[in-house]
């Protein structure tokens, strides 16, 4: 890995350049006080302090709440059918590395098994990432450190951002994307040295350590669950606590469910997807009524053995990286944390 | 990079359209289409976080089934038709109406789902331009007691503490609120405050989702509210656990309080409603030994024949324990939809102009008549909700403007209200659906929905919000503020604004409560908290501070316990009250078009104690026929420990299966609040 | 920690990625009535490119405006047959099918899911057992073993329905239990004046064969209840849960493993599935 640095000047020149090439999108403080991605159109505007976005990046282009797929029209020769092809090129910047995680794990599960996701695979090709790596949680509910899943990362970014705290970011190149916008600019950036390079192994290993939660031990929760079944009285408690809001599963950087819906007026209308949440009883409903999830501990249980046990079976690895997000959303509170830590006993 | 054409993503901030509690949350907007829903991390109430309708509010915004243009009905079918024929239509019918057969021939319902400004102006087009009172809307069926009840104990018929305070209390008093399924973001800062430590006293006949965290859940026999609240007050004063001071600076008519619940002895009551007399004593105790203990209702108090005396017993113990005028205390009634405390505040009632000023005080009218330019308002109180279809049916009204509601699902005893819709001259209906009522319309006007709007809502905490136009109006369809200004100019009154902000204006002009607020102040953060009476006034979290009534000093209203208008008896043995499921909104107009929440619930059902169904022989699963004096319906059985023995629960939601063709229409006396919460049944048809 | 990292479990197709959600035209060319409530149709791709499949796969079918839903395909490719599915109303999709005439449109994707082991089967005895429409996806199997007669011993057809109105393929049953060495029993819960077969539950049916556990393989299709108790009863018999094999019914959307509503365990029921042996549910059951 070559390693460069940018001035935090020459950091907002580059994405000043960036905005005009391509659709950027990056954090921006609004006038309420939220935080969140925008369409940039001021780069001094851009946040460069690491953030935790409440919506995960993979919801901004690739997989979102509301999707149309197909657009249709009834014809005196029958319908005829057309996919919507709406990915245009796109660079998220400033994501934290709980997202990028998240986005490798919709790559594998949308783009690189059988029947890839149309949709999810052009929009992906259009996408570039640069992370900005968290030097501490962004928020107290960040555990990524101990999924495994963070704070920097260590590959599948176009660029990665590190703020040295004296005027200039660590640039880590990890992609020929990545390469690419080094070189258009390569005027704005400089030459990394050793001590940058050892400064800012130093600021990570701080950063894992930050968020590393002592009490979460993955390894053993994760092999616990194989063996023996969620502890029955934990999650009833969470399920007579969950108002069924669904926010665990909208905001979760590797859920992956939708429904599939038509609109239709007069002749024409659009078939679409939805963020689905399987804590929702009708996500399970058969035709005729019949539920094999009737009961919601059945489904409270079901998003654990989803995101900790099966995504592991499927995926080689727990679907959770650790971002607190489900907790950050939930009403009331509700801790996958928790969850993992009665596993780890 | 090859350059494309961009796509132009905004996002912008906005009001929930859904419950009271006025969440806020971002539009994600790419290309003029809304693609997603953030809750924003900063809104006190939404904190980052939804309830489901939340995240669900934008898909029924895109629904093919918009309403895109006016209708007007020719020969029994509707045909479109142009703004300009509409209009016209609507203003010679109505104009007509009004000069032949008087001013109170023509009659408006405003609508708690539309903004400040809108009811503004729906009541002002009723006030100003047709010189009627005949202006009202849901508020009635929800909570008219409120208004009254609480404007006559403490002077302010509104929730008087705030939900940000509510994770800070020690007891709760929950009682006729299902809060985690109708205000999910009240409720679950209520189970947030008991796993801290707070004590939650649950007075309900369903075992709903607080039940598994109350201390006691008292299941009362329904309708029982007042005997069982008198009882509390009992054993709090025999055991002295009265706050004396408050009660002797602040507050009248103590002596006759006592004397009166004297009689309601915990076994006294138990033999009313059911709930077992030391149990009931132990809650009464808790609730008078904590100095945060907030009582919080909502339509299981108010939607009774005696709904204004559940209201004022609520105001009574709170006032005898002093847990008001203080941060997490209060008597806090739970609007139900997102603006029907604005819809109430800006004068969308049958009695008072915007902030409660009374019509018929000589002084109101004359400042009303002075700002809007016109004279000979009228002084006399007009037709509520309820009673418009027995008046169109005696031929005393005979044109209705109906904007955003429908009364065809939603009001008590529908097969009477059909009758009475039916029996009109003249019907228009402003709606972004074809609703249940619309069909009966013979003019529908096509409505913008919220995303298509600027407007305020208040929620239940009185914080009165902004929404924003994130999109461009659909169709030929406009907002609703610029089609009552369209309708009065074409009724001859020049009524003409450039945008919601200078509607406010003058609403913040004429409203003393909203009096220091306008669009820039709304804008500096969430909204501000009503009173809020100048210009540097910060607006108010929880009202009566340090026991400082609005109306001077508190009354305490003696109130006896009177059985509801029907009772099971041998013949219909069950009792059945109604309300909401979580997934639904009201008439479902807006939820049955949004995918997860219609799949939750897609038909109406009827739930059953398992030892009702046993006794009755009623299968979980299978269609029965329910039945009360006034109609039969065919619904699904769900056999739960939800309703106690003897009690049955029909979620009100739909037309088909609709609860409301066999609740009872009786009123109260003063409210004219219907009793949706009582009444008796039985399986089976009707002879 | 060790870094986390995210591998796919099964193979990615190859080439571009192809967009599977959309849908091929095919043309009604024959319906006909299975029994009050299900229809049977004839289809014909639109755009004459071949369609090929095996037993126990299902494809996606769709009317644009209404919906799409999971339907088994009860043709047999193996005999050439035109491409046939068989559908009963129960919601909104499903009666918007049986109101089309023949000439009339839907739109079909797949074929999905895996099939019926049926070839490993050969040499042994075969018990089909069918509750209500859990024929329809059995037919593609029996239509196939039945192909390929001679390579099979003594084949059972148990059929359980609610009431006779409800039997569907009535005929075709009616026709195998002419052939040689099969055996067809049927029973029904609420029997009509005319019906001839037994009545109760489908398990009633064992007490009339005999059947070695060793050397048969049995496929069975039903409603759930069914399927539990049936299953039971097979194993009180000795039957290995290898050689009990059936499909399952769960809610799909996509079909191709992408919506996860028809997660079981870890497995997919739309690709990993809707065929399963009982050995594997077990093993799936016990994950949950
Ligand atoms: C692998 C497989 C094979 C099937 N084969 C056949 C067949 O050969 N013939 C046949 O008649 N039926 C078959 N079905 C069942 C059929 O898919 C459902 O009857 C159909 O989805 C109902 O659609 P609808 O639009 O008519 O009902 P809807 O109006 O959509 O819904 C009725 C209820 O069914 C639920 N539901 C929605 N989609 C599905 C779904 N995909 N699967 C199950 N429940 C759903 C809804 O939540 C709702 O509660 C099969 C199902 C599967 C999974
Ligand atoms: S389960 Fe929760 S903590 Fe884990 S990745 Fe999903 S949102 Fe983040
Ligand atoms: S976020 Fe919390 S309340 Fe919402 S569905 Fe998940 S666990 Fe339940
Ligand atoms: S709690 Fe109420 S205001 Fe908040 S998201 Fe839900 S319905 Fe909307
Ligand atoms: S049907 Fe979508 S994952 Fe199986």
């Amino acid at each position: 890995m070559k390693n460069l640095k940018v001035k935090t000047q020459n950091l907002v020149k580059l994405l000043d350049a960036l905005k005009d090439a391509s659709n950027l999108l990056a954090p921006q403080t609004d006038k309420y006080g939220d935080t969140y991605f925008q369409q940039v159109v001021d780069a001094s505007q851009v946040v460069l302090k690491h953030f935790k976005p409440l919506m995960p990046a993979v919801r901004e282009v690739l997989f979102g709440q509301l999707e149309d797929m197909i657009t249709f029209k009834d014809t005196a020769s029958g319908t005829k059918i057309k996919p919507v092809k709406a990915a245009k090129d796109t660079i998220l910047f400033g994501l934290p590395n709980c997202d990028l995680d998240g986005i490798l794990y919709n790559d594998e599960f949308f783009a690189k098994r059988e029947f890839a996701d149309f949709y999810y695979v052009n929009a992906r090709k259009k996408l570039t990432i640069i992370t900005l790596a968290c030097l501490t949680p962004p928020n107290e509910n960040c555990f990524c450190a101990s999924m495994g899943h963070g704070p920097f990362a260590e590959k599948g970014f176009d660029l990665q951002l590190t703020d040295m705290g004296d005027g200039f970011f660590l640039v880590n190149i990890g992609s020929k994307k990545g390469q690419k916008i080094v070189d258009d600019n390569s005027s704005l950036f400089e030459a990394a040295g050793e001590a940058d390079l050892s400064k800012w192994k130093e600021l990570k290993q701080q950063a894992e350590e930050s968020t590393t939660k002592k009490d979460v031990n993955k390894k053993k929760a994760l092999d616990n669950m194989g063996r023996t079944p969620l502890k029955e009285q934990m999650i009833i408690e969470i399920s007579d606590r969950c108002i069924s809001c669904g926010a665990c599963n909208y905001t979760c950087p590797t859920c992956t469910c939708f429904n599939v819906i038509d609109h239709k007026k007069d002749k024409a209308g659009t078939r679409k997807r939805v963020l689905d949440s399987c804590i929702l009883g009708g996500y399970f409903r058969m035709a005729g009524g019949h539920n094999p999830k009737e009961a919601k501990e059945d489904r409270t249980r079901n998003r654990y053995f989803c995101k900790l046990l099966w995504d592991k079976e499927k995926l080689g690895d727990s679907g959770c990286v650790g971002c607190g997000r489900c907790l950050d959303a939930c009403p009331v509170k509700v801790d996958i944390k928790d969850v993992i830590k009665q596993l780890s006993n | 990079m090859a350059k494309e054409k961009k796509s132009e993503v905004k996002n912008v901030l906005t009001t929930c359209i859904y419950c009271g509690c006025g969440c806020q949350f971002y539009f994600k907007v790419k290309d003029g289409k809304i693609i997603g829903i953030t809750p924003s991390q900063s809104h006190p109430v939404s904190q980052g976080q939804l309830c489901v309708k939340g995240w669900n509010a934008s898909e029924f915004v895109h629904h093919p089934e918009r309403l895109t243009h006016p209708l007007i009905k020719k020969d029994g079918k509707f045909k479109k038709a142009s703004w300009e024929q509409a209009l016209k239509l609507i203003a010679k019918k109505f104009t007509g109406h009004a000069k032949k057969s008087g001013s109170d021939s023509v009659a408006f319902f405003g609508s708690a789902k539309c903004t400040n400004e809108e009811n503004f102006l729906i009541m002002k087009l009723a006030r100003a331009v047709f010189k009627t009172n005949n202006i009202d809307h849901c508020a009635r069926l929800c909570h008219a007691s409120t208004v009254a009840g609480l404007a006559a104990t403490f002077g302010s018929g509104a929730m008087t503490n705030s939900i940000g305070g509510f994770e800070d209390c020690d007891v709760f008093l929950v009682t006729g609120s299902n809060t985690t399924e109708q205000h999910p973001l009240i409720g679950s800062r209520i189970i947030n405050a008991v796993k801290k430590g707070a004590t939650l006293i649950l007075v309900d006949p369903r075992a709903v989702q607080l039940a598994k965290h109350a201390k006691y859940h008292l299941p009362q026999n329904c309708g029982s509210d007042v005997a069982w609240l008198n009882g509390m007050m009992h054993v709090i004063i025999k055991e002295g656990l009265e706050d004396k001071e408050f009660i002797k600076n602040h507050t009248e008519g103590y002596e006759e309080l006592k004397k009166t619940v004297e009689k309601y002895t915990p076994e006294y009551v138990e033999k009313i409603s059911g709930i077992p007399a030391d149990k009931l004593a132990e809650a009464a105790r808790a609730f008078a030994k904590s100095k945060k203990s907030s009582i919080v209702y909502s339509m299981g108090i108010t939607q009774h024949t005696v709904g204004v005396d559940n209201v004022k017993s609520c105001a009574n113990l709170s006032m005898l324990t002093g847990n008001i005028g203080r941060a997490s205390t209060g008597v806090n009634p739970l609007r139900g939809q997102n603006n029907v405390q604005g819809a109430c505040d800006v004068g969308a009632l049958v009695n008072v102009y915007c902030g409660y000023q009374k019509v018929t005080d000589a002084a109101a009218k004359e400042k009303f008549e002075k700002a809007w330019g016109v004279t000979g308002i009228s002084d006399k109180i007009g037709a509520a909700v309820t009673l418009v279809p027995n008046q169109a049916l005696e031929g005393k009204i005979k044109a209705l403007y109906i904007m955003g509601e429908n009364p065809m699902v939603s009001d008590p005893n529908i097969t009477h209200v059909e009758k009475g819709l039916k029996a009109l001259d003249f019907l228009v209906v402003q709606d972004i659906f074809l609703t249940e009522t619309a069909q009966l319309a013979d003019v529908v006007l096509p409505g913008t929905s919220y995303a298509e709007k600027d407007g305020t809502y208040t929620n239940t905490e009185r914080r009165v919000e902004r929404i924003r136009k994130a999109i461009e109006p659909i169709g030929d369809t406009r907002p609703d503020w610029k089609i009552i200004c369209d309708v009065a100019t074409a009724c001859g009154y020049k009524m003409d604004y450039p945008s919601p902000k200078e509607i406010f204006d003058e609403l913040a002009e004429l409203a003393p409560i909203y009096h220091g607020m306008d669009f820039d102040r709304l804008e500096e953060k969430f909204g501000l908290q009503w009173p809020c009476p100048t210009k540097d006034h910060p607006g108010t979290p929880f009202l009566h501070k340090d026991g400082k009534f609005s109306k001077g000093k508190g009354t305490f209203f003696a109130v006896e316990y009177k059985d509801p208008a029907e009772m099971a008896d041998a013949e219909y043995p069950l009792t059945l009250t109604t309300g909401r499921s979580y997934f639904h909104w009201h008439t479902r107009t807006l939820t049955r078009r949004t995918s997860s929440l219609e799949r939750e619930v897609p038909e109406s059902y009827v739930e059953i104690n398992p030892a009702d169904a046993k006794k009755y022989k009623v299968r979980n699963g299978t269609l029965i026929k329910v039945s009360s004096r006034r109609g039969t319906i065919t619904v699904r059985a769900k056999v739960t420990e939800v309703p106690k023995v003897g009690t049955v629960f029909i979620p009100f939601h739909f037309a088909e299966g609709a609860a409301n063709r066999l609740t009872n229409d009786a009123l109260d006396p003063g409210a004219k609040i219907p009793e949706y919460k009582v009444c008796a049944v039985k399986f089976g048809g009707s002879k | 920690m060790k870094r986390g990292k995210y591998k796919a479990s099964t193979k990615p197709q190859k080439g571009a990625a192809k967009n599977e959600y959309l849908p091929r035209a095919v043309e009604i060319t024959k319906i006909r009535d299975l029994s009050s409530d299900v229809k049977h149709y004839t289809l014909k791709f639109k755009d004459g490119k071949p369609f090929e499949y095996k037993p126990g796969q299902f494809v996606q079918v769709s009317i644009f405006g209404v919906g799409e839903a999971p339907i088994s395909i009860t043709s047999t490719h193996e005999r050439g047959d035109d491409l046939e599915i068989a559908i009963r109303r129960v919601g909104s999709l499903t009666n918007a099918i049986h109101t089309l005439k023949e000439g009339d449109e839907l739109f079909i994707r797949g074929p999905y899911g895996n099939s019926f082991p049926w070839e490993a089967g050969k040499g042994k005895d075969i018990l089909f057992i069918a509750g209500g429409i859990g024929l329809l996806p059995l037919r593609s199997v029996m239509n196939a073993v039945f192909h390929h007669r001679k390579d099979y011993g003594k084949i059972w057809i148990l059929y359980g329905a609610k009431s006779p109105q409800e039997c569907v393929y009535a005929d075709e049953l009616a026709r195998w239990g002419k052939l040689d060495n099969v055996e067809v029993l049927q029973t029904v819960d609420s029997p009509t004046a005319e019906w001839k077969g037994g009545v109760g539950v489908v398990t009633t049916l064992f007490e009339k064969i005999e059947f070695d556990p060793e050397k048969t393989i049995s496929y069975l299709c039903g409603p759930p209840i069914m399927i539990k108790f049936t299953n039971i009863t097979l194993e009180e018999k000795k039957m290995q849960p290898d050689n009990i094999i059936t499909t399952m019914e769960m809610h799909m959307k996509c079909g191709i493993g992408k919506c996860g509503h028809c997660l079981v365990g870890h497995k997919y029921c739309c690709t990993d599935g809707p065929v399963f042996t009982f050995a594997e549910l077990k093993a799936l059951g016990a994950e949950e």
